[in-house]
């Protein structure tokens, strides 16, 4: 084998040889300078924010308003609101006028502001968030990856509210990267995750998918098998499984298959996930995962 | 009397400095990542917005934010690569190719290593460019990527047998 130093100097020279070729563009700090006197486009969480307080504020008002309206009409807001529910019951009619409008508030000011199908996880309809990527991460790599043993590197920033995360199931075994998102003025979700001896080419994120469905891609495993597992957003246990077997050795193999799952009662969101497996101990070394929307239908 | 146009505004003279000091650096840098100087160029410059719109205050390396921006940006610049090609498979770009510049400005052996180079994993990639072109430590890198010493060491190893066993193939 050649030599580590000879290696080395080889590369070390053609880095050198190869960074004289480059000659920035003269004009970059103008460049630059002419962003800076660009509007600052927002980010997404100040959108939400600002629609937020927008939404408050007006709730606020209409809140003051029927308030308002109610101390001069008492009778005739009490008498409509109860008359169907409990016609008799006029001592508690004031009552009944005083709550409506914060029940109103709550409802109309925290409906999930996240789409479940654009996210894979967490559902936005749990009531856990993770306010740090790095966590959100390590729940998604146990929980729907299936990971059990993880070591983490990151977040690294990759963008606006953007951000990705490595796990491995060792110290320097094989990547798996998660791509997060934040959302709703500071919460954390995952999009997806890849892997390098995984490519899907379908299903892509946030297809329609009936079953059985057809997958393809590229895959170099243990003896070129890749475990496939179909989700549904917030419950771990798998509504479908299968295998698609890609290439034992390098390179990767291209891979088909058609995988099957219980039909869910109306459309849902989940995940396919991709498993590559240990072969010493069948531990989940490195996966894939896209996420979905899961029909009803049968295809 | 003519009336002058309004200045534009100009980047802080901390700003300058650092873009004399390390601009031609972080495009070399990220042109070697990304293969593309025009995209190179871009990221750079994301950077050094990034940086003007965040201030000098509470930094204690600019240099290093610069760096581990440009990094940032370059690798996002990557994986959206990746996925257009998923998607215009007939437009994938041949990386062994060499861009017709190097063609012409390198020798051989320099033009073998980078083809090489360039089969590698991102990951390893990064470690080499930093180490080998950077002349950054371990611990440099560590900083720069996110990631612990150990993977710098473990990405270097590998990446360095990797780059031997194809530039030894036939």
């Amino acid at each position: 084998m050649t030599d580590e130093r000879e290696t080395t100097e080889r590369l070390r020279r053609a880095l050198a040889a190869r960074a004289e070729t480059i000659h920035p563009e003269p004009d970059g700090l103008d460049r630059i300078e002419e962003r800076l006197m660009a509007r600052t486009p927002l980010t997404d969480a100040q959108r939400w924010t600002i629609a937020g307080v927008a939404a408050v504020a007006t709730l606020l008002v209409v809140a003051l308003f029927v308030v308002t309206s109610g101390d001069d009409d008492t009778d005739v807001a009490t008498d409509t609101t109860t008359s169907t529910t409990a016609p008799e019951e006029d001592e508690t009619t004031t009552s009944t006028t005083t709550t409506e409008p914060e029940e109103t508030t709550t409802t109309a000011a925290f409906t999930p502001v996240v789409d479940p199908f654009a996210v894979a996880f967490p559902s936005p309809l749990d009531s856990r968030s993770f306010e740090e990527p790095q966590a959100a991460a390590r729940a998604f790599a146990t929980e729907v990856l299936g990971f059990t043993e993880l070591v983490i590197d990151g977040p690294t920033p990759t963008g606006e509210a953007q951000a990705e995360v490595v796990v491995r199931s060792r110290e320097g075994g094989p990547e798996t990267v998660i791509a997060l998102e934040q959302h709703d003025g500071g919460a954390w979700y995952v999009l997806g995750a890849t892997t390098e001896d995984i490519t899907v080419d379908a299903p892509t994120p946030g297809t329609s998918l009936a079953s059985p469905f057809e997958t393809t891609g590229q895959a170099l495993a243990f003896e070129g098998t890749v475990q496939v597992v179909v989700l549904v957003q917030g419950d771990p246990a798998p509504i479908g499984e299968g295998f698609v077997t890609g290439s034992g050795s390098p390179p990767a193999g291209p891979f088909s298959g058609s995988i099957e799952f219980q039909p869910p009662e109306e459309p849902v969101a989940g995940t396919i996930v991709y498993r590559i497996q240990s072969e010493e101990d069948g531990q989940v070394t490195h996966a894939a995962a896209v996420r979905v929307r899961l029909t009803p239908f049968t295809s | 009397m003519a009336t002058m146009a309004p200045p534009l505004r100009r980047a802080d003279p901390w700003l300058v400095a650092l873009y004399r000091a390390h601009h031609r650096d972080l495009v070399r840098l990220a042109t070697m990542l990304v293969d593309d100087q025009g995209t190179a160029e871009e990221a750079v410059q994301d950077a050094y917005v990034a940086l003007a719109r965040r201030g000098p205050g509470g930094l204690d390396d600019p240099q290093a934010y610069l760096r581990t921006a440009v990094l940032n940006n370059a690798r996002s610049t990557l994986r959206k690569r990746r996925v257009r090609r998923r998607h215009l498979r007939s437009v994938e770009r041949d990386r062994s190719a060499p861009a017709a510049d190097q063609a012409v400005l390198l020798d051989e052996d320099a033009r073998a290593v980078l083809a090489a180079l360039d089969q590698l994993s991102e990951r390893q990639r990064e470690v080499l460019v930093l180490r080998y072109w950077s002349e950054l430590s371990e611990a440099e890198i560590a900083a720069t990527l996110g990631i612990s010493a150990g993977s710098v060491k473990t990405h270097a190893h590998r990446g360095t047998a990797a780059l031997a066993r194809i530039l030894e193939a036939p």
